[in-house]
């Protein structure tokens, strides 16, 4: 055992994440690591049965078991074909419209956001669905990349979202009342990413030219109709099923999950896209990727577990109370703090890391803890689109024509990204937004 | 060697090949409780326990599997730019400071942890009452697992920087969903121009 002053192990600790992530090392096993590290030299080797009762505690965690299952009701969803007709309808419908591809995207982005709770697979869908048809309707490339990065970040915040299930955990608030807290905040976001492309569509038309006449005339009015009724009717369904249930208290959030899988599963064959080997890729990305979440959570807690017990937790709440900013301005440190976190972190660890401490902060200084918490949420979903690391960028780079090079998806991004934080100073300024709804629907 | 190798790689596949169904019973298990519930008027003891225990055995043993797949979230960006030698190197590093001790300690405490709960053959406190201890083992078993999974790609990255090859794995990802959107619909007339047209522009 060796005696370390917080405030070191602190620097260190963190020294260490990015070290071990520039390392290209898995997140989740950086964590463990450093916790193990960090673990025996200031408590000896001893002290880690620590990790098998955090482990144990997600283990046992009744509300995180909606998180495979959302997983499985995203991937069900995405194989099931609605967003390719969704799309087609909705661009067919705002084909007039300078801009209308770019509008589409925003519109199908922010309903399949309402159908799934993670952002990879919109991400990928709206890439190649929406970008090739842009391109060749002569878009410009910054605008084009950066509707669908902004737009599919949605997913993860407008409910149901496994992030907020993750944000319910760690603070205790319910999953309802964030789920209801956040739907607000995701249609300004929506909103305000509308404004943006028409507006700059109607100042710049060659930016987004509006569809020829002769594929808008190739679909009559009745036609169109129709298209819309199929494409669009099946996913309002299930957005409102599932959020209905979850908000009359019919069910819990984690049974609602399980439904909306077994609706998307009906979805899946009723579009006829059923297929042994469909089915089986479903279940392998779903295996995947919950693993990879709640492996991250394992590594996450028995990192967090170790640094608050050495007292980083409270080196690090001196730090930021004792900066003298304010209410308001340790709110801005608060957010900054995430900001950079996300700029190399996933989602997953920093709500892991940081809601033990800014809670607490958040609690002192007389901020509501369900404004806060959706506020973090829309802070951290903008990570997803922050150059150099945002996930987004790399999906949509992955899924991307050649002709569309790194340069394009960064810059086309940071537009869309101050928008995200206009968005969540309205929020600010505005804390009904997110109150009011939990208010009524949340008996 | 190489057949060890190929043995734990396709340990990992097969738990993943099987565990991934658990999601579809725990899908099932929560529905029939709902159904349960509204339909039959009666909801089950079973189903809250029996859930939660699905959920924590399908992502812990399904960790291996992702790991096979290297699928756990991590920055490549510098990673990627490296020679092949390059990766080996960081990874041996990161792996023996970061990957081994964490996951020693968590199959050493993990063991500890489920050897007590056979010992007293634990069970839980509710009406149903089901055994705690198998779901206890799973911990120091995703923990091997995981283990034996990071020995045999350690392994891999010494005979690379040694030799500059390695045993290949025989499980690899599919390639991401190329940017060509598959497109279904175009008329068989329209299809035959194109396809004229393309080979005009290689020509």
């Amino acid at each position: 055992m060796i005696e370390m002053a917080p405030g070191l192990i602190t620097i260190l600790m963190f020294v260490g994440l990015l070290g071990g992530l520039f390392l290209g090392q898995p997140l989740a096993f950086v964590l463990g690591g450093l916790a193990t590290i960090f673990g025996v030299l200031g408590w000896g080797v001893d002290s880690l049965s620590l990790f098998i009762n955090r482990i144990n505690g997600l283990m046992e965690d009744y509300t995180l078991v909606a998180i495979p299952l959302f997983i499985l009701m995203a991937q069900l969803m995405s194989k099931s074909g609605v967003a390719e007709g969704l799309f087609k309808t909705v661009q067919l419908l705002f084909g007039p419209v300078r801009g209308g591809i770019a509008v589409a995207v925003v519109i199908v982005s922010t309903l399949l956001a309402a159908c799934t709770g993670i952002t990879g697979a919109a991400c990928v869908t709206m890439g190649v669905l929406g970008l090739p048809i842009m391109l060749k309707n002569g878009y410009d490339k910054k605008l084009a990349t950066g509707c669908i990065a902004g737009s599919s970040a949605l997913g993860i915040l407008i409910p149901p979202s496994i992030m907020l299930i993750v944000m319910a955990e760690q603070s205790g608030e319910t999953v309802g009342r964030l789920f209801a807290g956040a739907i607000i905040p995701g249609l300004i976001l929506s909103t305000l990413y509308l404004t943006y492309i028409l507006y700059q569509c109607w100042r710049y038309p060659h930016k987004g030219p509006a569809l020829p006449k002769a594929e808008r005339d190739a679909v009559t009015r009745p036609q169109l109709f129709k298209m819309l009724l199929t494409s669009l009717v099946p996913p309002l369904i299930l957005i409102f099923g599932v959020l209905g249930v979850l908000f009359l208290g019919i069910a819990t959030p984690t049974e609602a999950s399980a439904s909306g899988a077994f609706f998307a599963f009906v979805l899946y064959i009723a579009y006829g896209r059923f297929t042994k080997k469909g089915f089986i890729e479903v279940l392998t990305e779903t295996a995947k990727t919950s693993a990879m979440v709640l492996v991250v959570m394992v590594g996450a807690t028995c990192f967090t577990g170790v640094f608050m017990g050495l007292g980083g937790g409270d080196v690090v709440q001196e730090f930021i109370l004792g900066a003298g900013f304010g209410k308001w301005g340790t709110f801005l440190l608060m957010m900054l703090i995430c900001f950079f976190l996300g700029m190399f972190l996933d989602w997953i660890a920093i709500v892991m890391i940081t809601f033990p401490i800014f809670l607490p902060i958040a609690q002192t200084l007389g901020f509501d803890t369900l404004w806060f918490v959706v506020a973090v949420a829309v802070m951290l979903q903008d990570s997803f689109c922050t150059p150099p690391f945002g996930y987004n960028l790399f999906y949509l780079k992955g899924c991307a024509p050649p002709e569309i090079k790194t340069k394009h998806i960064y810059l086309g991004a940071i537009p869309f990204w101050e928008l995200m934080e206009l968005g969540l100073v309205i929020v600010c300024i505005f804390p009904q937004t997110v109150l009011w709804l939990p208010s009524i629907l949340i008996k | 060697m190489k057949h060890i190798l190929d043995i734990i790689d396709s340990i990992s596949e097969f738990t993943g090949r099987i565990c991934r169904w658990a999601v579809v019973l725990l899908a099932a298990v929560m529905c029939y409780e709902v159904f349960s519930r509204y339909v039959l008027g009666r909801p089950t003891i079973w189903s809250f326990e029996t859930s939660i225990m699905l959920y924590a055995f399908y992502f812990m043993m399904c960790a291996s599997y992702a790991l096979l797949y290297k699928a756990h979230v991590a920055i490549d960006f510098f990673y990627e730019r490296l020679t092949k030698k390059g990766q080996a190197l960081l990874d041996v590093i990161s792996t023996t400071l970061f990957f081994f001790p964490f996951l020693v300690v968590v199959f050493i405490e993990g063991s500890k942890f489920a050897a007590d709960s056979w010992m007293l053959l634990e069970r839980s406190w509710s009406d149903f009452a089901p055994p705690l201890y198998p779901i206890k083992t799973v911990i120091p078993l995703t923990a091997l697992l995981l283990l034996l999974q990071g020995f045999a790609g350690f392994y891999r990255n010494i005979q690379i920087l040694l030799t500059g090859e390695c045993y290949e794995t025989k499980y690899k990802e599919e390639p991401l969903p190329s940017c060509a959107p598959v497109i279904t619909d175009i008329p068989e007339v329209n299809r035959i121009e194109v396809e004229k047209l393309e080979e005009k522009k290689n020509d």
